[in-house]
């Protein structure tokens, strides 16, 4: 996986206010951002991706790695011939660190969760660009009808070729917590 | 012969990958190599075969996928597996098969939801079959996570008496997937008494050097190198590796002189890779490695090592005398104990005091559960403090790295208790120079007893380097030579005995006024005696200065940088002046009502005001007049949307402040007429929105058994008994049936129960659906449905 130093990643302010349930409360926010500053020695930034074929018929789609049927993801590849299958983590002490911050405040804590999934996003637009002709718009498992267990596949695929270090739960959830995995067509 | 006698006068051989040869072979995408064993014994045969040909000593047997949370039966893979790996053998002597395990694929509890004893389980029924079929070793590799290698390793010991060798995976960073460095892992697997050690996979030999002299120069055990052939790329629908078995050898060539005694490969490798190896390695002397004895504990991701900087353990988790840890324990309000842990860490210890040494509580279980729960947020190592030996053997047990056991006494009974769980688990000691006639009032007698305890402990095969004495303090209140005593056993143990010592300061002013006073002087002169570590108060200004003043003053302080750090934290000798100007805020602060200072989330404001306040006025008054009017506005505020969840949360805390300082004049007993119990439901490990809950509903005045996240059914059902109400929380889709299970069960054991649910994916009519009797959008929710269910 590439690795990406957490002081390279932004604090987007709409996106953080959106997480924090539409507070724009000043005080919150500069809390919010005094955490991402006590965040960044625990953020461990890394992503990795890979580039296969893929056919298309209909809803059905075939990665050559597995198969799965989605009519949104389908609409969302178009007629790709190819695309990039994706994943990003901000690691495990992150998980530590928001954990770590429910024993002193659930404040502090409900503010680090915040602040850990608006640096995920940002970490998959920052390593989005560095993928050669990459649509900015990403497609996760869950959205649409594109089966959420389609992760299971995707990360164990990444593994052969990468230090992936992302595991998936019995239910299914993401470990670390604040990962992304998605599959990403060319742009257009 | 036996290969750990073998290892002793030569080097030996790892075989090389067996993915790779059958991907050759055309095993199929998704096809497990395992599978094989079955199907195309002879394949595998002969893959074998070829690693013998090429010079290998040990073949892995094709097992390392197999394990019972793939298959339902493992033992015919297993079974096969060495059947195929012992027609290669062919009867050749000096040649050994090993079991080989790999990791489960599932991250262990609390970063994951795959239970410790689960996975000691799991690994436990692969190492039953593996010995049934003739395992000669037992091989646990490509380990990136400590616990989980801690787990494996118990289930080989537990389950056969076969040499133990272990190697782990380490990322491009140097250290394992969950945190561990390389010290931490040596240290952890010495401890726990496996044969040899060292690392596989992940990268290249090249890649490994920085690690592997890590290993060289503090893992006493023989070291193990089994790398990758380079890194993977997928070349015209192939996978090839980028380093050419020459390339490797020659590395691994300088992997020998550095002081690995078994080579072998990994992922890619082939057996030229093998023969290559050995062909450059096999007339290069064994190395003689001089690796220097240290009392060394860790965490799960780093070591603590005493001899060098006095080593300050924090002592606040200890009910003794602490009225609110007192109460924590009997509620089982855990959090609030973490957030102690927490705190002393913020203040500068090294290592965190746990004990739950209370009458009327399940100490085993308290002890556990704070042991766990204080790993799941702090990194800092921890001291398991507890005469109760159940106790000590479950925490050892769960514990994740090499822990500080306080203590061992010179008694008989003591020592036979104590050293066969440290054996067992690893751990240095602390030993008390108390024997059967009791304590020794000159340096001499005290010398004697830990003369004798370290005799005593290397009869259980426990070295010197893990063991510390404590030479006690006795209050000088009841003997005015107690300190003398023991600043001299320290001197002399240290210098006849060569072992660190530590000391429980705070006891020499036991019974005596102002007692930082005399603590913070004794402190020092311990210090200067040669002192290594000292169970303290970090929130003691006074302890903290003498410790900090000491490393500058005695050199162990390069460049005064940690005094100087620690000096910008302390309030400036002019502190009169801003005592009076903070004196004068708090009377302006005053102005302030209470009620204000929790809307506004004027934490600080809350306490000093609520202090005063107590001084005139009853606490229920307090919490009718001021406390839950606050919470009223605010909480009115959110449901109108005029406030917002963060601005709720801040003056909640703020509320619980107030709590906090209430309880201290409030009777003891919690009121558990008004129970709620709270749970996230097995399968989800998200509970910051049940925390919120949580926090809102004692600030209401509710008591709140908070189960946690990820809670089998049947816990969930057995607190349901007391409880009016059960609140359960879900954030996913597939988490929603346990949910569903759940409220079954409660409803046929406990009728009357309500049960109230909320979570991200849920809705009225999902919560319909599923039996819930009603469903709750938010923290304020939760909270207007407690008080209309409980009147």
């Amino acid at each position: 996986m590439i690795s990406v130093a957490g002081n390279l990643l932004s604090l987007k302010k709409a996106e953080l206010i959106a997480r924090l349930c539409g507070s724009k409360d000043s005080e919150v926010l500069n809390k919010a951002e005094t955490i991402a500053r006590e965040m960044i020695p625990f953020l461990n930034c890394k992503y990795c991706f890979s580039e296969v074929s893929v056919k298309i018929n209909d809803s059905d789609i075939d990665f050559g790695f597995a198969k799965t049927q989605s009519r949104s993801l389908a609409g969302y590849l178009g007629n790709s011939q190819s695309c990039c299958i994706f994943a990003a983590t901000l690691g495990l002490d992150i998980d530590r660190f928001i954990r770590l911050k429910g024993t002193v405040s659930i404040t502090e804590q409900y503010l680090a969760d915040a602040v850990a999934s608006t640096l995920i996003e940002s970490l998959c637009d920052y390593a989005v660009n560095t993928i050669p002709d990459a649509d900015i718009k990403r497609y996760s498992a869950g959205y649409g009808d594109f089966d959420i267990k389609f992760q299971k596949p995707i990360i164990n695929y990444l593994k052969k070729f990468h230090d992936c270090n992302i595991s998936l739960t019995e239910s299914g959830l993401m470990v670390p917590q604040k990962s992304v995995t998605a599959i990403i067509r060319k742009r257009k | 012969m036996n290969i750990l006698e073998n290892l002793k006068n030569r080097r030996l051989y790892f075989d090389g990958a067996m993915g790779t040869l059958l991907q050759q072979k055309r095993l199929k995408t998704g096809e497990c190599t395992e599978q094989w064993n079955i199907t195309h014994p002879e394949e595998i045969t002969a893959v074998h075969k070829s690693y013998i040909d090429s010079g290998a000593d040990i073949l892995c047997a094709n097992t390392f996928g197999v394990n019972s949370l793939k298959y339902a039966d493992c033992e015919p893979y297993i079974a096969a597996a060495f059947d195929c790996a012992k027609k290669a053998v062919g009867g050749m002597e000096n040649k050994y098969i090993a079991l080989d395990i790999g990791p489960l694929g599932k991250l262990l509890k609390p970063l994951g939801d795959l239970d410790f004893e689960k996975a000691v389980e799991i690994f436990a029924n692969t190492v039953r079959i593996g010995v049934k079929y003739g395992a000669d070793l037992i091989l646990i590799e490509t380990m990136n996570d400590l616990y989980e290698t801690k787990a494996a390793v118990l289930a080989a010991k537990e389950n056969s008496d076969l040499p133990i060798f272990v190697t782990n995976a380490y990322g491009e960073d140097g250290k394992l997937m969950t945190g561990a460095d390389p010290k931490t892992v040596i240290a952890t697997l010495e401890g726990l008494g496996v044969d040899a050690i060292g690392l596989n996979c992940s990268v290249g030999p090249d890649k490994m050097l920085p690690v592997i002299k890590t290993y060289g120069k503090y893992c006493s055990l023989p070291i193990i190198v089994s790398p990758n052939a380079g890194l993977p790329e997928l070349k015209n629908g192939k996978t090839v590796y980028d380093i050419t078995a020459d390339d490797f050898a020659k590395c691994m060539q300088k992997i020998a002189t550095i002081g690995a005694t078994v080579l072998g490969g990994c992922c890619g490798t082939t057996p030229e890779y093998i023969k290559a190896t050995k062909d450059l390695t096999c007339n290069l002397e064994l190395p003689e490695r001089k690796v220097t004895p240290k009392t060394v504990i860790s965490s799960y991701t780093h070591t603590v090592e005493f001899g060098d900087i006095p080593i300050l353990i924090g002592e606040r988790i200890n009910p003794t005398g602490k009225k609110l840890i007192k109460e924590a324990l009997r509620e089982k309000n855990y959090s609030y104990i973490l957030s102690e842990g927490v705190n002393q860490a913020d203040a500068g210890v090294h290592v965190l005091d746990i004990n739950a040494g209370l009458p009327e509580i399940d100490e085993a279980d308290a002890l556990c559960s704070l042991v766990y729960g204080m790993q799941s947020v702090s990194n800092l190592p921890l001291q398991i403090d507890t005469s109760n030996s159940l106790a000590l053997e479950k925490s050892l047990r769960i514990y994740n790295g090499k822990p500080l056991i306080n203590s061992v006494s010179g008694t008989k009974k003591s020592m036979s208790e104590v050293f066969p769980l440290a054996k067992k688990y690893g751990g240095v000691i602390i030993a008390l120079t108390i024997s059967e006639d009791g304590i020794p009032d000159t340096a001499e007698g005290r010398l004697a007893v830990a003369e004798n305890i370290v005799r005593e402990a290397q009869k259980y095969g426990i070295k010197k380097q893990d063991i510390i004495v404590d030479p006690l303090c006795m209050t000088v209140s009841s003997d005015t030579q107690s300190a003398n005593i023991t600043l001299n056993s320290v001197k002399l143990i240290k210098e006849k005995l060569g072992v660190p010592c530590s000391l429980g300061v705070s006891n020499i002013s036991f019974g005596l006024p102002k007692r930082d006073l005399i603590n913070s002087c004794f402190f020092t002169l311990s210090l200067n005696a040669g002192l290594d570590a000292a169970i303290m108060n970090p929130f003691s200004a006074q302890m903290m200065n003498a410790y900090y003043s000491f490393l500058a003053l005695s050199g162990k302080d390069k460049n005064f940088n940690k005094y100087i750090e620690y000096s910008e934290t302390v309030a400036d000798s002019t502190a009169t002046v801003s005592t009076v100007f903070s004196k004068k805020k708090s009377a302006m602060d005053s102005e302030l009502t209470l009620s204000r200072a929790i809307i506004k989330g004027l934490t600080a404001e809350v306490k000093s005001t609520t202090e005063q306040l107590l001084l005139t006025k009853n606490p229920m008054d307090l919490i009718e007049s001021e406390i839950i009017p606050a919470l009223n506005e605010i909480g009115t505020a959110f449901e109108q949307g005029k406030a917002y969840l963060p601005q709720l949360l801040i003056s909640a805390e703020a509320a619980s402040e107030a709590f906090k300082v209430i309880k201290t004049k409030l009777p003891s007993s919690a009121d558990t007429s008004k129970k709620i119990v709270l749970a996230t439901v097995k399968g989800d490990i998200h509970d910051i929105g049940k925390n919120i809950v949580k926090v809102l509903l004692e600030n209401y005045g509710f008591f709140v058994e908070d189960l946690g996240k990820d809670v089998d059914p049947e816990i969930i059902v057995a607190a349901a008994k007391n409880a009016k109400i059960v609140g359960l929380s879900a954030l996913m889709t597939t988490t929603v049936p346990a949910m569903e299970e759940t409220i079954k069960r409660i409803k046929e054991t406990y009728p009357d129960t309500f049960i109230v649910v909320g979570g991200a994916v849920l809705t009225k009519e999902y919560a319909d659906m599923i039996g819930a009797d009603l469903y709750c959008k938010d923290a304020m929710d939760t909270v207007r449905a407690a008080q209309k269910i409980f009147g």
